[in-house]
């Protein structure tokens, strides 16, 4: 009965100090693993908290994950944010994140937008979609879509990106670089973003349903896989040797 | 038609089936088969849980046409799928020839448009043809049932993200006799079909479909006395329309993909005032088949088959046929 006295106390002091939109809205619906949240306390110093799953958290904070660490978080229930080991994301308002380290996982379910930064690249997205945003060395990402056909707009204007595509957002200029059809049923068999949770995500459907058309429009697959992009000029490419051994290259 | 939804709506269905699967399984290490689960990022080459990024080219717009050719050598008893009295050549007189060997060589074409994407459905139009020769090899009956089908088809697929996947279609078949080079048979088809692909295990996708139509026929009547149908008087006494309902499973294993499968069915001839009026058949077919992909354009497969007819008929009365064979295809898109 006293627990439940003081978060109640806690909730109220909160209400009342950031307003309704930061008491704790948003549910960790799934935390395995090194996964925290660190915020900034009256001392400057960072408050860092295990996340688990049934928490609820606010904005303005860093979530990050360790090795083997995954977390996922149903945002104001209209988003859902899945987040990879060894990532750290700033948090900052429902509609506003920087991908510092790592990779994520975002399912929009309907038109709103949010806004994705990284070290250096910067992107304004519109759902609904899903997709997966993953840092490269240059201080942007890799923006891959799963589903839907969301608009990605950064400085330099707006794209329309499918599901099955991958879109560099740049670091060192404020555009979208090079975009490349990927395979969407080998991504999501090897992803563990979509893997290693215990529920598939709520846009599953969706994205079957984008597998299915890519399947239909398919003419053939190059044996490399995408790696990391060092510079906005140079996309590392791992060539699928004949001998099973990977061979890099640069594009 | 069934080469038509190997190339076309099976092969989606199941990648479909797969990311559901992929989602149930949920393996909580890197996938085998896939270089370290995820992408390789760094210059180092470490693994993220993006997923492994592997480039594709895709069609964006046009036709996309597909191509097959089949070869099948199948022994069946009963060919003529007559009933036991008429096989024995007890209702007729004559004993009738109950088994041959089969040669079938099919080749087939076909085009889709490229899909149209909307929130909850894909919708891909296509037509095709195709062009099969049947050979007997029992000397007694070639001369009367070698012959030669050439059928074209439309067809409209729907996929829901739900997993259901919805055809109408329509199709032409035209049978010509080889010996005689007349025709024996055709139908016009107007067809309905749904089929949902859904994972029962790790390996294994259950597949249940659903189809119906009415067939608009013209047999000969020498094709309708080897179908054991006494009468000859109308020669569209065979118009029916069917109602069918199928359940397999197809289970991988090793490099193999082994698919046993029931089918019942059922059909109501239409035509009054002739031999078949007032008369209904249900089928039953059990079958196994096996298939392994030599290449990824070339299967080759085995397959047994039993039927059993059942029939409101006297004159057609109960009849069961089987076979076994084996089959090789080329399937090549463009």
């Amino acid at each position: 009965m006293s627990k439940l006295l003081l978060v109640f106390i806690v909730s109220l002091v909160r209400f009342i100090c950031y307003g309704y939109s930061e008491v704790l809205r948003h549910e960790v619906t799934y935390g395995v693993g090194g996964f925290d949240r660190a915020i900034t306390g009256k001392s400057n110093l960072p408050i860092i908290n295990r996340l688990k799953t049934g928490d609820f958290i606010s904005s303005q904070s860093y979530l990050t994950t360790g090795a083997n660490a995954y977390g996922e978080i149903s945002i104001n229930e209209s988003l859902l944010l899945r987040i990879g080991s060894n990532s750290i994301l700033d948090f900052n308002s429902p509609a506003i994140y920087k991908l510092v380290n790592g990779t994520i996982l975002f399912c929009v379910q309907n038109r709103s937008s949010l806004s994705l930064s990284s070290t250096n690249g910067s992107a304004e997205i519109t759902g609904p979609c899903t997709f997966i945003a993953e840092s490269t060395s240059n201080g942007g990402y890799k923006f891959i879509s799963l589903s839907g056909k969301p608009v990605v707009r950064t400085g330099d204007g707006e794209s329309v990106i499918p599901a099955g595509r991958l879109v560099l957002v740049l670091g060192e200029t404020d555009a979208l670089g090079n975009a490349y059809d990927i395979d969407l049923l080998l991504l999501l068999k090897s992803s563990l973003l979509i893997n290693a949770f215990e529920e598939p995500p709520p846009t599953m459907k969706k994205i079957g349903l984008a597998v299915y058309s890519q399947q239909l429009r398919l003419k053939g697959k190059y044996n490399a896989l995408i790696g990391d992009a060092t510079t906005d000029k140079n996309l590392q490419m791992w060539v699928l040797g004949e001998s099973g051994q990977n061979e890099a290259s640069k594009k | 038609m069934k080469k038509l939804f190997i190339l076309t709506t099976f092969l989606p269905a199941l990648a479909l089936a797969q990311v559901d699967q992929t989602a149930i399984d949920r393996p909580t290490g890197p996938p085998e088969g896939t270089i370290g689960g995820g992408s390789q990022t760094g210059a180092g080459g470490k693994a993220s849980d993006a997923g492994a990024q592997r480039p594709i080219s895709v069609q964006l717009g046009g036709l996309s046409v597909f191509a097959g050719y089949d070869s099948k050598i199948v022994y069946r008893y009963n060919p003529q799928q007559m009933s036991p009295d008429l096989l024995d050549g007890i209702t007729s007189g004559n004993k009738q020839e109950d088994k041959s060997g089969i040669w079938q060589n099919t080749i087939s074409a076909g085009a889709s448009s490229m899909p149209s994407d909307t929130d909850t459905l894909v919708i891909t139009p296509l037509a095709g043809l195709s062009w099969t020769a049947s050979d007997y090899l029992n000397d007694k009956l070639s001369k009367p049932l070698n012959d030669y089908a050439t059928t074209v088809y439309s067809l409209l697929m729907i996929q829901h993200e739900s997993g259901w996947g919805f055809r109408v279609g329509t199709s032409y078949t035209n049978v010509r006799n080889n010996n005689t080079d007349s025709e024996d048979y055709r139908e016009f088809y107007p067809n309905l079909g749904a089929m949902k692909t859904y994972p029962i295990g790790p390996d294994t996708l259950g597949i249940l479909d659903v189809s119906g139509g009415f067939h608009f026929t013209k047999a000969s009547s020498s094709d309708l006395l080897y179908r054991g149908i006494h009468g000859t008087g109308n020669y569209e006494q065979l118009n029916n329309r069917d109602f069918a309902v199928s359940y397999t499973i197809r289970h991988n294993f090793h490099d193999f993909v082994i698919s046993p499968s029931y089918r019942f069915s059922y059909k109501k001839f239409t035509e009054d005032d002739t031999a078949n009026s007032g008369r209904w058949d249900i089928m039953h077919n059990l079958s196994l088949k096996a298939d392994y992909a030599l290449h990824e354009n070339i299967n080759l497969s085995s397959s047994y088959s039993y039927s059993r007819r059942n029939s409101s008929d006297e004159n057609a009365d109960d009849m069961k046929t089987y076979d076994l064979g084996f089959n090789i295809g080329i399937n090549v898109r463009f």
